[in-house]
């Protein structure tokens, strides 16, 4: 008995090693730096200051911030509209389900910088959709494809769409079929029967798809650079700029650790008391 | 009387096999109907039809005169108890109970036929659980008021108490008739449990490989079956010299048997004690086998003992 108590203590271990030196303590350096003030030529240090939080809710950060929800939630809605079709199809499938799944997490294999590299190449004024626009006469001029707020939304659903497909294929999956079967045998049809039963019935799946996708969207800052250009500054990117060119490290802390408390308080608004995430 | 239901010339053909092959079946108003047969026998094909989950490669579904062979299955007054029972798992009995009559916008006097429901399959008082806090008979009975309280043309059951564990089975088959002779909805029911067809159902329909062998009432099946398969699946059989016996009607006497029957000398082979009964196994002159069903309280037969084997001709079946 205690033998075995101290072996599942044993091998806790590792992960809770990794896990303090990597995470817990990085996070109280990153809060420190959050309440110092930013040195004349970089760096930090005393005096300790609220000025950081406090500089966050300007007006600008706010509409940053804004739109980093907004391109999150448009990421997160287009992905769960696009990847259930899709889930529902690999469920239903019978013996070719690993085949598609593995179809599914193929872009997996490649590094996420060259896939969105890919989507420069394929959007740019000389890439390849206007170059076969142009040459097939249907425009002139190309088409602004590139380095707008479109581009960052196709990027972000083109990298997001796995990771949404996965969980809710895992509840549809094991979605009684009967239940389907037995809905339309009470009297519903297709859409209702879709809408009362098949969505209520997966929606653990379906909420875990839209976290998995909107939290990596919201903190998302290189799909919105290479796609986006300059023009579409997310709060990811806003972080990053503190810790790069602007060298304002107690403000790039400060940023960080908002958008990681809206995240865990909105996750915990989400996911109603007794109910598991995934 | 009038039928309900009439299936005519029904076949359904899967790529792989013909699961059913040409069936024809009438059901009247407020009978209750048992299709029995092995496993891969057509008879769960031929229901899902009537229920719209299957449509026919041929054949007809005429329902209360309507053929409705090719209507899905939101737009035909039957409904289905699943065999799992397909609880809706997000919603209260109540809400599955009301689930049938919002969709047929039956909902004025919606409280009163749940209620009404509830009270007959003795769930009241559980309506706002969900089916996860009921018990299996419970979740049936559920599964059961949910297609009652449509006040279908028909009631399809798919194996309704092959979920049960044994013990429970018996009350909830003399429960599911009760219920059934009180609202007088027509069922049509369908189980490989041969006990369940013979003591549930006003006529049966033994079907075999996607075909009908023969339809009946429990008697006429039991007693007059019109085929080896049928003898041999509802009940058992001795076989002599290609008549068959049941082990019910075949007797043993260490004496002399009464006159005017058939006998035969035999050596008993092995008594099996069962409980309520005692199978004595036999060997026949002739090599083969007979067990007798006897009562415990009967002679007990030692194995190798000498003994006559005897029945009324009357109890012989012969099939062609």
């Amino acid at each position: 008995m205690s033998f075995r108590m101290s072996l599942r203590r044993l091998f806790l271990m590792p992960a809770s090693l990794v896990t303090v030196l990597l995470f817990l303590v990085p996070l109280a350096i990153v809060l420190a730096y959050s309440v110092m003030t930013r040195g004349p030529y970089g760096g930090q240090g005393a005096p300790w200051t609220l000025e950081n939080y406090q500089r966050f809710f300007d007006p600008l950060y706010g509409e940053i911030l804004l739109r980093s929800f907004w391109i999150a939630l448009e990421t997160t809605v287009l992905c769960l509209v696009l990847g259930f079709p899709l889930a529902w199809f690999i469920a239903r499938s019978g013996t070719r389900r690993q085949l598609y799944l593995q179809l599914v997490m193929l872009p997996f294999w490649t590094s996420f910088l060259v896939r969105t590299y890919a989507w420069v190449f394929l959007l740019r004024d000389t890439g390849l959709f206007n170059t076969i626009l142009m040459g097939a006469g249907i425009t002139s001029a190309p088409l602004p494809l590139l380095y707008n707020h479109g581009a960052v939304l196709l990027g972000l659903v083109y990298c997001s769409l796995p990771l949404a497909v996965l969980p809710i294929y895992s509840t549809l999956e094991r979605l009684d079929y009967s239940l389907v079967e037995a809905a339309a045998d009470l009297g519903a049809r297709p859409f209702v029967t879709f809408r009362d039963v098949v969505i209520p019935v997966s929606a653990p799946g379906l909420r875990a798809a839209a976290f998995l996708v909107f939290i990596p969207a919201l903190g998302t800052y290189l799909t919105s650079d290479l796609l986006g250009g300059g023009s579409t500054i997310l709060i990811g990117n806003l972080v990053q700029n503190q810790f790069t060119t602007a060298r304002d490290w107690p403000f790039g802390a400060a940023a960080s650790l908002i958008l990681m408390v809206i995240v865990l308080v909105g996750m915990k608004l989400a996911t109603r008391k007794g109910e598991e995430l995934m | 009387m009038a039928e309900v239901l009439a299936i005519r010339n029904l076949s359904k053909v899967f790529p792989s096999h013909r699961a059913v092959d040409g069936v024809s079946l009438s059901l009247e108003y407020g009978e209750f109907h048992a299709l029995v047969g092995p496993s891969g026998c057509g008879k769960t094909t031929t229901l899902r039809m009537v229920a719209g989950l299957e449509i026919p490669t041929s054949g007809e579904i005429h329902l209360e005169g309507v053929d409705v062979a090719l209507l899905p299955p939101y737009r035909r007054n039957v409904s289905t108890v699943f065999q799992n029972y397909a609880l809706f798992p997000h919603l209260s009995i109540r809400e599955n109970i009301e689930f049938g009559l919002r969709r047929r916008s039956q909902k004025s006097d919606m409280r009163e036929r749940v209620q009404q429901v509830l009270d007959m399959v003795k769930l009241g008082g559980k309506e706002d659980r969900y089916p996860a806090q009921l018990s299996g008979g419970e979740k049936q009975r559920a599964a059961l008021a949910r297609s009652l309280v449509l006040a279908p043309a028909v009631l399809l059951l798919d194996e309704p108490l092959s979920a049960l564990d044994p013990n429970l089975r018996q009350s909830v088959r003399e429960e599911l008739r009760a219920l059934q002779r009180r609202v007088g909805i027509t069922f049509l029911m369908v189980t490989h449990d041969q006990e369940e067809a013979l003591s549930l159902a006003d006529r049966i329909t033994v079907m075999n490989k996607g075909r009908v062998e023969q339809t009946g009432t429990p008697q006429e099946i039991y007693l007059r079956p019109a085929t080896a398969f049928v003898a041999q699946f509802l009940g058992s059989m001795n076989w002599l010299g290609g008549v068959g016996v049941r082990p019910e009607a075949t007797r043993i006497t260490n004496a002399l048997p009464p006159p005017d029957v058939v006998s035969h000398a035999a050596t008993v082979r092995r008594s099996l004690f069962l409980g309520d009964c005692v199978h004595v196994e036999t060997e026949m002159p002739t090599g083969e086998s007979m067990v007798a069903k006897v009562s415990r309280f009967d002679a007990f037969h030692e194995p190798g003992a000498r003994v006559q084997v005897w029945w009324n001709p009357s109890d012989e079946h012969r099939f062609q």
